[in-house]
């Protein structure tokens, strides 16, 4: 699942200096999602099967390790920022009813969208109710109010893309909401964990922003160049609404042909002229250079750290983020 | 018999304008989209009971106070929150009279609101240190989804018996109804018998409430035609489960595959709910309600007579006895 290459670490090379945590991580995670309502049980299974590479515990876990020691307040960070992460990934299942999600069968084909809603407030609460249960109050304002972020982000998304918006700043201000809140969250959660120092969380904070920027752009940036999958160019371009390659193509063009173009990325059949229209106008160079911006950006901030084992292992998660194949 | 709402209020009238405005302060928000939505729904909020429950209830253990506001203020908005998301999962176009947030602006948006309306309530009582609000009803609010998956679990095997019907609408109406009591209470004193007994006050009081509701699907609409929704959802209450009970074994399998498989038509409804009232299902859980409200009366009755005690006994009316 992971693809590793010459220049980019592997992510379990990434995960080493925190492999210990991470498994007792998965452990407590798995009795945290334990219920006594047996559909409840049924469903979290598949969710607990089917997770991913969980990124957030690794961003969580490192960043505390920078700041200090990595104790119990570490492991209420990840799992309150995974169970919400969990969350709203379930509800989107049922926004989007989409029929795959993460190469499993998603939730909605199994159970449908009325399970999917019940679950997800479910692992929101779940999670709340850890942070309570331990008085973790910090970490449950930092990250609810990510959550907030993120489902202001969903709805500015939506205006945006019913009224064909494709102003720069209003992408950046929905990425940053939508996509690098709940990373820039896991960060000062898990530095929160550790210190006390308001200045190293937000610098962690800034951070996780800045690589959740980054992330978001790299996936944008698979949807125009070829990567070797036999997914065809452009084909998420109609959910993903208007990204920033297109952003910028759109702003150098005239009138008519803006027009043109959003009418085209609703139509299947001319999804391609849309992805040749913004090679041409060089929003995949400038793309790629706003990503490498805040790539910039966020390993200036690991620089201003004191050098350990998880200051590189977040480095080379950051290149892993740009460099990695999908 | 039953007074109105304007007589209840009586002994909260000024506090209910300030929890108004705190409620409304809350619903505000940066993002247009959102703005507009809340708007849509402050315009069509209903009776507002809840609210009222938790003043009353704080007013009758000692003083309303700025916790109060606030716990009414999350109370409402984890109600107006769960109400967003019930309607999405019940696929439901309508709420009061209105068309309902999926119905106007879909599932995507409506579930996004929802999750809005969960966290910017929690965001609130943390930035006030409302912690022991915040324990009160957190648990609350996990029952009520609890309650809800049970009786979704249900919904498809259709094999629910007396004691999981009570289980359910424990979780999912009684709970917030008594952590609302509850916290209203806690907010004016620290007696926690006293805090228990008002919380248990608020779970009897909801669990009327429900089958109060419940038996409202039997009985007829606006133009007098039946309503039967909860057989149209598979939600299976407590005068059908009272009637099965009591059918004969064939009786018994014809209704459930009525439930299960012709729950879209209306003939077939009706044939239920005919059975429903021939059974005498509807006397049955009119009883057990009565039950419910005559221990939260005497619940009451523990504290000395007074003006906010004649209005949570008049509000407890309201709800048991609305027609609505």
């Amino acid at each position: 699942m992971v693809q590793s290459s010459r220049q980019v670490r592997s992510i379990k090379t990434i995960k080493r200096p925190i492999e210990k945590e991470l498994k007792t991580f998965e452990q407590r995670f798995r009795e945290d999602m334990r219920s006594h309502v047996p559909l409840l049980d049924k469903i979290t299974y598949y969710i607990v099967q089917r997770k991913g590479k969980q990124v957030r515990p690794m961003f969580v876990f490192l960043c505390a390790k920078i700041c200090g020691e990595i104790h119990d307040a570490s492991y209420h960070a990840a799992s309150l920022v995974e169970l919400l992460h969990t969350a709203t990934l379930v509800h989107d299942d049922v926004v989007d009813d989409s029929n795959e999600s993460q190469g499993f069968f998603s939730l909605n084909a199994i159970w449908k969208n009325k399970i999917a809603v019940l679950v997800g407030d479910y692992l929101l609460q779940k999670g709340f109710l850890i942070a309570l249960k331990n008085k973790r109050f910090e970490l449950l304002e930092i990250v609810a109010e990510a959550v907030k972020e993120m489902s202001e982000g969903k709805l500015l998304f939506i205006s945006r893309v019913r009224k064909f918006d494709f102003d720069e700043k209003n992408y950046l201000e929905i990425v940053r909401k939508k996509t690098a809140s709940l990373i820039s969250a896991a960060c000062s959660a898990g530095a929160t964990s550790t210190t006390e120092d308001t200045e190293v969380i937000r610098k962690m904070k800034f951070f996780g922003e800045k690589i959740g920027i980054a992330f978001q752009i790299r996936d944008e940036l698979f949807d125009f160049v070829s990567n070797g999958t036999s997914k065809p160019l452009g084909i998420d371009l109609k959910e993903k609404g208007i990204s920033l390659p297109l952003v910028f193509a759109l702003n150098q063009a005239s009138d008519s042909e803006q027009r043109k173009m959003i009418n085209h990325i609703n139509n299947d059949e001319k999804l391609k002229e849309v992805v040749a229209f913004v090679k041409a106008s060089g929003g995949i160079e400038y793309a790629q250079k706003v990503m490498q911006k805040y790539r910039q950006e966020a390993s200036e901030i690991l620089q201003s750290l004191p050098a350990s084992d998880a200051r590189k292992s977040l480095e080379d998660l950051v290149d892993y983020v740009i460099e990695r194949k999908r | 018999m039953i007074k109105s709402l304007e007589t209840i209020k009586q002994p909260i009238r000024e506090e209910l304008r300030v929890f108004e405005k705190m409620f409304q302060n809350a619903m505000e928000s940066p993002v247009p989209l959102l703005e507009k939505i809340n708007n849509y729904i402050f315009e069509r909020k209903g009776k507002q009971l809840r609210p009222m429950f938790t003043l009353l209830c704080a007013q009758l253990c000692g003083e309303i106070n700025n916790g109060t506001y606030h716990a009414a203020t999350f109370v409402e908005l984890l109600h107006t929150a769960t109400l967003i998301h019930d309607d999405v999962v019940d696929d439901a176009n309508e709420r009061r009279g209105s068309a309902s947030v999926n119905g106007l602006w879909k599932n995507k948006v409506a579930v996004t609101v929802g999750d809005y309306w969960f966290t910017q309530a929690l965001i609130i009582s943390l930035k006030h240190k409302q912690y022991q609000l915040l324990e009160i009803v957190s648990h609350a609010v996990k029952a009520l989804i609890e309650g809800e998956l049970l009786q979704s679990e249900k919904a498809r095997k259709l094999d629910i018996e007396e004691d999981i019907y009570f289980e359910i609408i424990r979780q999912k109406t009684a709970s917030l109804i008594a952590a609302g009591c509850a916290a209203g209470a806690a907010s004016a004193t620290e007696d926690l018998k006293l805090i228990e007994k008002i919380r248990l006050f608020g779970e009897k009081i909801g669990i009327a409430f429900q089958i109060r509701d419940d038996l409202f699907d039997y009985g007829t609409d606006d133009v007098g035609k039946p309503l039967g929704i909860d057989i149209k959802e598979k939600k299976m209450t407590l005068p059908l489960i009272f009637a099965l009970n009591n059918a004969t074994r064939s009786d018994k399998r014809r209704i459930i595959n009525i439930v299960k498989k012709h729950n879209e038509i209306p003939e077939k409804v009706n044939e239920v709910i005919e059975f429903v009232r021939g059974s005498g299902g509807l006397e049955y859980a009119e009883k057990a309600m009565l039950k419910y409200r005559t221990d939260a009366f005497s619940i009451l009755h523990s504290f000395p007579s007074s003006p906010t005690r004649e209005s949570l006994e008049d509000l407890v009316n309201f709800s048991t006895d609305r027609k609505k």
